[in-house]
């Protein structure tokens, strides 16, 4: 789903620079 | 056009060569749950740790099952947000150095919008507008979708996701990790009415799930959280029935509710909890060929 929907903001432009950033927020914990 | 997908947002390391959007060529799972079942959820730390162990493997048996090699590839999407911020690092690291060096243009993908268009995959033939519903471990949200890329949220749990109240649930009850498929397989054939937990339902298009959570968990064990399970098995099997009962009828009753509100005419349901027996029952239920499908 990731490389399927990277393909659609692909073409639409979106493309990311090598400064891309990893983006956290709150997620299931132990 | 060929993608290297990866993903590494929570606990599992994953790789994909898709073509065109749709053509999936390999995708490769190397999921972390043993390691992480013994305490009862996914532990940070330990995950970021076995990305890194696993996700050159991982990437290489992807390229390998697709029969190429980066040459091959035109470029690198990878999840840069939403999850672990150590585990989203590992793949976003890996990516950004894959794409340098093989001089491939990389795209980040949030994963959450992953989840929706993971219902474009499997039904070439779903349309837009529609409502999507993302119901899983970390997040519990409602979109308008008016095309692959373009989702306005509607509304989102103020508190806890699905997933993860049904993960905490399981706890209560002692039946390990994770909680969801252990739940809907002794609620199954139970009847939910015999335990009855309140469901919250917001004027808004916001769920809120911990209500639900504290209601089973003093139903269980009482004021005291500390004192162990002592349910019998018939009964313990009515209360995960009831729970379950109280979230699928929350997700679907607000589905159904931005369908209405937004003149959506179908609804897309993504995230691991999509995969509950009862919630793809009761949606199916509600569902028409009058209502949204």
């Amino acid at each position: 789903m990731i490389a399927g929907l990277g393909f659609h903001l692909l073409r639409a432009g979106r493309v990311s620079d090598l400064w891309l950033d990893a983006v956290p927020t709150k997620s299931r914990r132990a | 056009m060929i993608l290297l997908g990866i993903e590494t947002s929570c606990d599992e390391t994953a790789a994909a060569v898709v073509a065109g959007g749709r053509e999936i060529r390999s995708s490769v799972v190397q999921s972390q749950i043993d390691i992480h079942r013994v305490y009862g959820g996914v532990v940070p730390e330990i995950a970021c740790r076995a990305h890194i162990e696993t996700i050159l493997p991982v990437v290489e048996k992807a390229l390998a099952e697709a029969g190429t090699g980066l040459e091959g590839i035109d470029a690198v999407a990878v999840t840069n947000a939403p999850g672990l911020v150590g585990a989203l690092l590992v793949g976003v690291s890996f990516a950004k150095s894959l794409a340098l060096a093989a001089g491939k243009p990389i795209v980040g993908v949030d994963h959450v919008q992953g989840h929706i268009y993971a219902g474009r995959l499997a039904f070439a033939e779903l349309a837009y507008p529609c409502v999507s519903l993302v119901v899983s471990g970390g997040h519990t949200s409602l979109y308008l979708s008016r095309s692959e890329i373009d989702h306005e949220l509607l509304g989102s749990t103020t508190d806890d996701a699905a997933g993860e109240a049904f993960d905490k649930v399981a706890k209560i009850l002692d039946l390990g990790f994770p909680g969801g498929p252990a739940i809907d397989r002794l609620a199954k054939g139970r009847d939910p009415g015999r335990v009855v937990f309140k469901r919250t339902i917001p004027d808004s298009l916001d769920f809120s799930f911990s209500g639900i959570k504290t209601s089973v968990l003093y139903r269980v064990r009482g004021q005291d959280a500390r004192k162990p399970m002592s349910l019998g098995a018939e009964e313990r099997a009515d209360v995960a029935a009831g729970f379950q009962e109280a979230v699928v009828d929350v997700l679907v009753e607000q589905a159904m509710k931005a369908c209405a509100r937004t003149g959506a005419p179908r609804i897309s349901v993504g995230g691991g909890v999509a995969c509950n027996s009862r919630l793809r029952e009761k949606m199916k239920d509600r569902a028409s060929p009058t209502t949204p499908r």
